[in-house]
């Protein structure tokens, strides 16, 4: 006996099967949706044929290396308090030895957890002796609130607040995925909230000019096993285009007053993502006016990576789709939560998490 | 007058004594009784139970309890898991320098008021004063003994595949409770902690003669970990059914907006147990009036935990690694 | 990628910092807003268009989108859990 959801899914389930005729790589971009795909098991309730990839839209996975290193240094200067999100504090740097930011808290540095960036703007202004950094990752949907954040101490005229930024933009690492040599992908899951901030337009672009379908998908299961059944339907069909299969929260147009927010602050940079190395236009970097609050040109921290060619952590095959987690020999046992080699084992959407959490 | 902790209350002298005789006395059943270095206790028959445990939590005071009630029933019931029925706690106090007195009585009240509720009397105790920046206000041990009343014992080896498993009531409220006080979450209306003695209910359950094969409350790491452990000192895995677990709606939606997972967070006043299919319908009828439910089974397999999610697939649950902290991603 | 969750707007209010004479800058604009028995505070800086009663979809402590409501109950359905 099936619950209402229970028997929604086998439906689907059952089109998904008689809607494939023959094999399909599909790839869903965003983390929360490898981990909402994982955790529910969807992946064993595909027909066979039908391959799904998981992608590199882990902001904490593809956050540089040299970035966590720089946090961490901070984050060791007894005037200063480095704030960041709970989702970057057991993030290893280049050294998977070298500790991450709880460690450094551990060790007495003031290390504060955020769940929002305005929470830094407030935490300034309680300490107006010491320097607060923040540690601004994330895709387009987080991109809002640093610009925020920003324009806000801009007013307030704020001295004793940066910003140590290492924002990244989805449509490159999908542009890299689908040109590189070897790629399978046939079809995107795009992520949902991502689009509510960015609309469609982008997506638009890509499809017309590499023909192949994009489904904008929400993150429940049933959202995400329908979105499946949009893309193989595409695909079967020959009618590569973007499908918005989430217009409740996503408007094709998306929210300009947030991109518009974005773009006063912001423009596009080149940047290095961990595991994937440099794509260009990727990134984020403060416009002329915001210099100020740029914690690297603040405290004159060098560019250079140290360098990760130790670590045998294949996290950039794993984001790209073109490893499994289970394909690497350090999965769940040199790797694992507890003692990470690289971002994708720690992440709360890293796919190396979610298979180590969810698989049996 | 001082409204504090100082040094010199730890220092075994005069200031020592006053805030024994002053502060601590009421946790013993009679607060006029001679302290001596040693309680003697009469020896019940049968098997004794003996349990100890230690108590950091911050912070100190949060919705529905604080430290003082948590180390109280937290060691009885660690008794009870043993099937055992709670009789004397020591209490073992580690105050740091400048935790105000005002504080100091009401989680002392705390103490006595949990003491009478989940049946224990405490006999023996220790103050202790550390340097201000060393102690996190208050640290508590408590140790405690009991006497056996299962007829079987109570033991992971005991549990056998065709096992069911019940747990006693919904789950994350004490861990919910915690991280509201913690980060400062307006829960409307509040999520009081769970923390309650289980004694009661186990003494309940060995009257109707059901047949106990392992008790395990749920703390730290919620039932997530309490499965896995029995499931690995067992050897056997265990099957639990996603949509039979019982979670407050708000308990829910607070974890949906934190990235938390309801079968992470801890608990103080629930367990889980696992007895033979032939004691469920007994085991059930008592324990479901008050939010107990069948939640999964026991079979051949290696020794882990999978959970069968709302559409018919199984993954495994595994306990959080490391602390529980909010997320945005 | 992101923690994203529906919720609806209790009330709104303009917060700006330290007194703000020149009219109501939306960037300082919040809202009290209730996820199903837990309430923060969030941002409607850029949300202009939000009002009291509204579902909105926030990440970060930032309101991004209205839920449309029509569309609400199909795929997010009850909780997988039991209620107690």
């Amino acid at each position: 006996m099936g619950t209402a959801m229970s028997i929604a899914m086998a439906r689907l389930a059952q089109q998904l099967a008689a809607t494939v005729s023959q094999p399909w790589t599909l790839m869903e971009v965003c983390g929360g949706q490898t981990h909402a795909i994982v955790r529910s098991g969807l992946d064993q309730l595909l027909p066979p044929g039908l391959r799904l990839i998981h992608g590199p839209g882990c902001p904490v996975c593809v956050t540089p290396a040299a970035t966590i290193d720089a946090a961490l240094e901070l984050a060791t200067r007894p005037e200063l308090i480095l704030c960041s999100y709970g989702d970057m504090l057991r993030v290893p740097g280049s050294d998977p030895t070298g500790g991450n930011l709880l460690q450094q808290r551990a060790a007495g540095g003031d290390v504060r957890l955020l769940t929002s960036p305005l929470q830094a703007l407030a935490i300034a202004q309680a300490h107006p002796q010491r320097q607060v950094v923040f540690l601004a990752v994330g895709f387009e949907t987080t991109a809002p609130a640093t610009a925020l954040l920003a324009r806000q101490a801009l007013g307030l005229q704020l001295a004793n607040l940066s910003l140590l930024l290492a924002h990244v933009r989805v449509p490159p690492a999908m542009e890299a995925i689908i040109t590189a040599p070897g790629n399978q992908v046939q079809g995107f899951l795009a992520a949902g909230h991502v689009c509510s901030v960015m609309g469609i337009s982008e997506l638009e672009l890509m499809v017309r000019q590499h023909q192949l379908p994009v489904v904008v998908t929400g993150f429940e299961p049933l959202e995400l096993m329908q979105g499946l059944l949009h893309c193989v339907q595409l695909l079967e069909a020959g009618t590569p285009r973007v499908l918005n299969a989430y217009k409740k929260v996503v408007r094709d147009s998306g929210n300009p007053t947030a991109r518009a927010l974005v773009e006063e602050v912001f423009e596009l940079a080149p940047q290095t993502w961990r595991g994937l190395g440099a794509l260009p236009a990727s990134g984020l970097a403060l416009r002329p006016a915001y210099h100020h609050l740029d914690a690297r040109r603040r405290f004159q921290l060098g560019q250079a990576s140290k360098g990760e060619s130790d670590n045998p952590c294949i996290s950039g095959l794993i984001l790209q789709g073109q490893k499994n987690p289970v394909d690497c020999p350090a999965f769940g046992k040199g790797c694992r939560p507890e003692h990470p080699l690289g971002a994708p084992m720690v992440s709360s959407e890293g796919a190396c998490a979610a298979y180590h959490h969810y698989r049996p | 007058m001082n409204a504090c902790i100082q040094l010199a209350h730890g220092g075994g002298g005069t200031l020592m004594q006053q805030l024994i005789d002053r502060e601590l006395r009421c946790l013993y059943n009679d607060p006029t009784q001679v302290l001596h270095d040693a309680a003697r206790l009469e020896r019940p028959p049968g098997l004794l139970a003996f349990s100890t445990d230690s108590y950091v939590v911050q912070p100190l005071e949060f919705c529905g309890g604080d430290i003082g009630s948590l180390a109280i029933t937290g060691t009885a019931n660690d008794l009870a898991m043993a099937g055992a029925r709670p009789l004397h706690l020591s209490v073992a106090l580690i105050l740091e320098e400048g935790l105000p007195l005002e504080l100091l009585r009401r989680l002392v009240a705390s103490m006595a008021a949990s003491a009478r509720s989940c049946g224990v009397a405490i006999r023996t105790g220790d103050t202790k004063v550390v340097e201000r920046g060393k102690g996190d206000g208050i640290f508590i041990t408590t140790s405690g003994i009991g006497v056996v009343e299962a007829p079987n014992a109570i033991d992971p080896l005991a549990i056998q595949p065709g096992d069911q498993i019940l747990v006693s009531g919904d789950l994350g409220r004490h861990g919910l409770a915690i991280m509201a006080a913690r980060h400062g979450l307006d829960l409307q209306p509040p999520v009081a902690s769970d923390c309650a003695p289980l004694w009661p209910l186990v003494e309940q359950l060995l009257a109707a003669q059901v047949q106990l094969h392992c008790l395990r409350d749920l703390t730290r790491g919620g039932l997530a970990s309490a499965l896995q452990e029995l499931a690995q000192a067992r050897g056997l895995e265990f099957t639990v059914e996603n949509k039979q677990l019982p979670v407050l709606e708000a308990v829910a939606r607070s974890c949906e907006l934190l990235g938390f997972d309801p079968l992470h967070l801890a608990n103080e006043g629930r367990f889980v147990a696992v007895l033979p299919p032939q004691h469920l319908g007994t085991a059930l009828a008592l324990l479901a009036p008050l939010g107990g439910r069948h939640i999964g089974a026991v079979r051949q397999g290696p020794g882990r935990v999978l959970l069968r999610t709302e559409f018919g697939t199984e993954r495994l649950l595994l306990p959080p690694s490391g602390e529980l902290l909010p997320r945005i991603c | 990628m992101c923690v994203a969750v529906p919720g609806r707007i209790l009330s709104i209010d303009h917060q700006p910092p330290g007194g703000d004479s020149d009219g109501e800058d939306p960037l300082w604009r919040i809202a009290q807003v209730d996820f199903g028995g837990v309430r923060q505070q969030v941002s409607l800086a850029c949300l202009p268009e939000a009002q009291v009663g509204d579902r909105v979809i926030v990440h970060v402590g930032i309101a991004l989108s209205l839920v449309a409501e029509d569309q609400e109950a199909e795929t997010r359905g009850p909780l997988p859990w039991a209620q107690p």
